[in-house]
C-alpha cells in the first residue's frame, strides 16, 4: 500500500501546485517558471511554525501559504507596476525563485556568522541568527514532523479543488479571464489590472505555499535542491499540458505527470525519453492542452442521477 | 433457462476449478526460493554514469551467486529503478521496493538529501538499507545524536574525509595558506569544506580564501584570480563532479596560478585525467577506493570488455553494498530467518568481512564502516599513482 500512497500523495501535491498555476497561467494569462520558489517559501515556512512554535499543523499549512502569497508582492507589485507581460514576468518569476534557492542555501553560514558577530549589521539580526543555523542550508532542514497522510493530501486536493472553482467563477475569476483575453478592453472595461493581477498572484503563490508545505511533512526533510527549476517547469507543463482555462485538466495532469514515469517503470532508461515524446505529441496535436478550455461541471452527474432516480421511479409505477 | 445451458454452466464452473487446481499444484513443483534485493540509482539525468557503470557489474555478481547455488539456498533477484537524481523520485521508488517487490534489502541511494528522508522510510518499513556514497554523517545518525536502526553505507563519512585531507596536506605537504572553491548547493563539497577548514585552522593553518560557485557554472577565473592574489599555497576543490576541478585547474593555468591542487572522492573518475590530466599534473585527490590497484586491473579489463563502460567508484561502491547483503542473507540463512529484520541483525554485526574492495567492519552505534582507509592518488603524468594510504588513528 506505501507505493501506492506515494503516488498518490505525491500526485497530490502535485495537483494543489498545479491547480496555482492553473489560476495564474491558465486563467489570468501570466506565464510563470518559478513557483517552485513559492513552494519552497511555504514549505520553510509552515515547517518552521510547527517545529519551532508548535502551531498545529493545518494552521501551519495555512500560514505557510499566507506567507508565500504575501512574499509574492515582492516580486507582483514592481513586476504589474511596470506592466510585465509573456516572457518578461516568466523571467522575472524565475530570478525570485532562483534567487530564494539561493538564500536557502546559505542560510546555515548565513546564521552562523550572524550568531558570531558582535557588532554592525549582524546584531539587528541577532534573534533569528539560530533559526537560520537550524535551517542547515545545502544540508536541509531535518527532523521534522511527517504528518501528510493520503487522507490529509486528499482533504487537502477537494479543498483546494473547491476555492479555486470558486475563485475563477467569481466576479476576480471573470476579470482575470478577461485580463488574460484583452488587456486593453479589459481596462476599458473598469478592470483594475494591479488589483486583479496581484490577487490572481497571491492566490497562486498561496497554492504553491500550502503544496510547499505538504512535502515538507511528508519528506519530513527540506533541502533546497527539492525547488529547482525542473520543478517549476513541471507545474507549468502540467498547466500547458493539461489545458488553458480550464481547473479539471490541470488536476488530471498534475496527477498524471506523476503516475506516468512510475509506469514506465519497466523501460528503466528509455523511459525519459518515452515521456518527453509524448509531450510532442500531444502538443502537436492539441496545442490547447488536453482539456483547453474545458471546464470543470457536474452536469453530467446530475443528468446521470435523473437518469437513475426516474428509471427507478418509472419502475416502482410499472 | 434451457437444460443445456444449466448442464454448460456448471460443468464450466467445475473446469474453471481444475484448471485452478492444476496451475497452483504445478506452481508449487517448480516454486524457487528467491529473495529480491533492490538497488536505486541514477539510469536518466546527469548522473546516468553512476547507473551506467554499477548495474551491469552488479547483475553479473547476483548472476554469478546463482549460477553457484545461491546464498544460503536463496537465489538473489537485482531489481534496479531509477531516479533521475530526485528525491521524490528516490522515495516513490523505496516504496515500491519495499510494499510491491517485498525486498529482502535495498542498495543505495548514492547522495546524501535522498539518504536523509530514506532513512526514516526504512525504520518505518522495517528494510535495510546500504547506501553507497551517501557521506553526510545525518544519513545514519540523526542531527540529535539518533541512530537510524535500518541505515547503512559502505564509504567514510564526510567529516573524517575532511579531516585526514587537512591531516595531509599540513603535516605531509606542509602547506600553510589554504583557498577553497566551494559549491554551495552540494551538502557534500559545503560538509568536506567545514571539516577540511576545522581541522586545518586547529593545526595552525591560515585559510586565505574561501570562493564559492554553483552547480554547472563553468567559469571560474574571478574567484581564482581573488585566490591567487590572496597567496594561496593550496587550493581545495571539493567537487561533487569532476567538470568543476578539471575547468578549474584548466583557468588557474591560463591564470599563472601555481599551487597544489587538492579534490576529494567525488572527482576520483577516469574521465577527469582524459579532461584535464596535463593541467592537473601533481594534483592529489582522495579516495575510499582505487580503480587503478593492479588486483583490479583485472576485473576492469573484464568488465569494458563485456560491457563497453568503464569501471569505476560507484561500481566498486556497488558491489561492496551487494556483498554485504549477500553476507548479510547468508547468516541470516544460517539461523533459519530471512527476513529484513534479520538481515538488518546482521549488517550490523558485520565483523572483518571481506567485500569487493577491503575487509569491512560495521559501526554498530554509527552503521559506518570502520576505519575504512583513506588513499591518496596524486597525478602524474596524466594517470592515477597511489602515494599513500591514511589510516585514521
Amino acid at each position: 500500500m506505501g507505493y501506492i500512497n506515494t503516488i498518490i500523495i505525491l500526485g497530490g501535491i502535485n495537483i494543489i501546485a498545479a491547480l496555482g498555476v492553473a489560476i495564474l497561467t491558465g486563467y489570468t494569462g501570466l506565464f510563470t517558471i518559478g513557483h517552485a520558489g513559492f513552494m519552497a517559501l511555504g514549505g520553510y515556512m509552515s515547517a518552521i511554525f510547527v517545529k519551532e512554535l508548535g502551531v498545529p499543523f493545518p494552521i501551519a499549512l495555512l500560514l505557510g501559504g499566507t506567507f508565500a502569497g504575501l512574499c509574492s508582492f515582492i516580486i507582483g507589485y514592481p513586476a504589474f507596476r511596470s506592466e510585465l507581460r509573456g516572457d518578461y514576468f516568466a523571467v522575472a518569476t524565475l530570478g525570485f525563485s532562483e534567487a530564494t534557492r539561493l538564500l536557502l542555501n546559505n542560510t546555515r553560514s548565513m546564521g552562523q556568522s550572524i550568531v558570531d558577530a558582535e557588532s554592525g549589521i549582524g546584531m539587528l539580526f541577532k534573534p533569528i541568527g539560530p533559526l537560520l543555523v537550524k535551517l542547515g542550508g545545502v544540508f536541509g532542514y531535518m527532523n521534522l514532523p511527517g504528518p501528510t497522510s493520503v487522507f490529509v493530501v486528499v482533504v487537502a486536493v477537494i479543498l483546494a479543488l473547491f476555492f479555486a472553482h470558486m475563485f475563477v467563477t467569481s466576479q476576480y475569476g471573470k476579470n482575470c479571464i478577461a485580463i488574460s483575453q484583452d488587456e486593453v478592453a479589459a481596462q476599458m472595461m473598469g478592470v483594475n489590472l494591479l488589483k486583479t493581477k496581484m490577487i490572481a498572484l497571491f492566490v497562486s503563490a498561496f497554492y504553491a505555499g500550502v503544496a510547499g508545505g505538504l512535502m515538507a511533512f511528508y519528506f519530513a526533510y527540506l533541502t533546497p535542491s527539492f525547488f529547482t527549476i525542473t520543478k517549476s517547469s513541471d507545474l507549468l507543463a502540467a498547466v500547458v499540458f493539461g489545458g488553458i482555462q480550464s481547473l479539471i485538466g490541470p488536476v488530471i495532469t498534475g496527477f498524471v505527470l506523476v503516475l506516468f514515469p512510475e509506469l514506465l517503470r519497466t523501460f528503466a532508461e528509455w523511459r525519459l525519453i518515452i515521456y518527453g515524446f509524448l509531450f510532442v505529441i500531444v502538443m502537436i496535436f492539441r496545442p490547447q492542452g488536453l482539456l483547453g478550455y474545458v471546464e470543470m461541471n457536474f452536469q453530467f452527474a446530475r443528468i446521470w442521477w435523473k437518469k437513475i432516480f426516474h428509471r427507478r421511479q418509472s419502475s416502482q409505477e410499472g | 433457462m434451457n437444460k443445456s445451458a444449466q448442464f454448460f454452466r456448471k460443468w464450466s464452473f467445475l473446469l474453471v476449478i481444475g484448471a485452478l487446481l492444476v496451475t497452483s499444484l504445478s506452481g508449487c513443483g517448480s516454486q524457487e526460493k528467491v529473495l529480491k534485493v533492490g538497488y536505486i540509482t541514477e539510469q536518466t539525468g546527469v548522473d546516468a554514469y553512476v547507473g551506467a557503470a554499477s548495474v551491469p557489474a552488479m547483475q553479473d555478481y547476483v548472476d554469478e551467486v546463482n549460477a553457484k547455488g545461491g546464498v544460503g539456498g536463496y537465489k538473489l533477484e537485482l531489481v534496479v529503478y531509477d531516479t533521475r537524481s530526485e528525491v521524490p523520485d528516490a522515495v516513490t521508488v523505496a516504496k515500491r521496493l519495499m510494499d510491491q517487490d517485498k525486498a529482502v534489502a535495498i542498495i543505495g541511494p548514492s547522495w546524501s538529501s535522498a539518504g536523509i528522508p530514506l532513512a526514516e522510510i526504512a525504520n518505518t518499513a522495517k528494510v535495510p538499507m546500504v547506501a553507497t556514497t551517501a557521506s553526510n554523517v545525518n544519513v545514519t545518525v540523526s542531527e540529535d545524536g539518533k541512530l537510524h536502526p535500518y541505515m547503512f553505507r559502505v564509504c567514510f563519512i564526510d567529516p573524517y574525509q575532511g579531516f585526514a585531507q587537512a591531516d595531509f596536506a599540513y603535516n605531509k605537504l606542509g602547506l600553510r595558506k589554504a583557498a577553497f572553491l566551494t559549491d554551495i548547493a552540494s551538502p557534500y563539497t559545503v560538509g568536506l569544506h567545514k571539516f577540511f577548514k576545522d581541522h586545518f585552522l586547529e593545526l595552525g593553518g591560515e585559510i586565505v580564501a574561501e570562493e564559492g560557485y554553483t552547480q554547472g557554472d563553468a567559469e571560474f577565473r574571478a574567484q581564482l584570480a581573488k585566490i591567487k592574489d590572496a597567496g594561496a599555497e593550496l587550493l581545495v576543490v571539493d567537487a561533487y563532479t569532476f567538470k568543476d576541478i578539471g575547468l578549474a585547474a584548466q583557468q588557474a593555468e591560463a591564470l599563472g596560478l601555481k599551487v597544489q591542487i587538492m579534490g576529494g572522492d567525488g572527482v576520483f573518475v577516469p574521465e577527469l585525467l582524459e579532461m584535464a590530466g596535463p593541467q592537473l599534473e601533481g594534483a592529489i585527490v582522495t579516495t575510499g577506493v582505487t580503480t587503478d590497484s593492479p588486483e583490479f586491473a583485472e576485473f576492469n579489463k573484464a568488465f569494458e570488455a563485456k560491457h563497453g563502460v568503464q569501471a569505476n567508484i560507484y561500481t566498486y561502491y556497488g558491489l561492496d553494498a551487494l556483498m554485504a547483503i549477500e553476507y548479510a542473507i547468508g547468516e541470516a540463512a544460517k539461523k533459519g530467518d530471512v527476513t529484513p529484520t534479520a538481515v538488518r541483525d546482521a549488517l550490523e554485526t558485520m565483523k572483518d568481512v571481506q567485500l569487493f574492495t577491503s575487509k569491512v567492519t560495521m559501526e554498530p552505534e554509527t552503521h559506518n564502516p570502520y576505519k575504512k582507509p583513506l588513499l591518496i592518488m596524486t597525478i602524474k603524468d596524466s594517470q592515477w599513482v597511489l602515494t599513500e594510504t591514511f589510516q585514521p588513528e
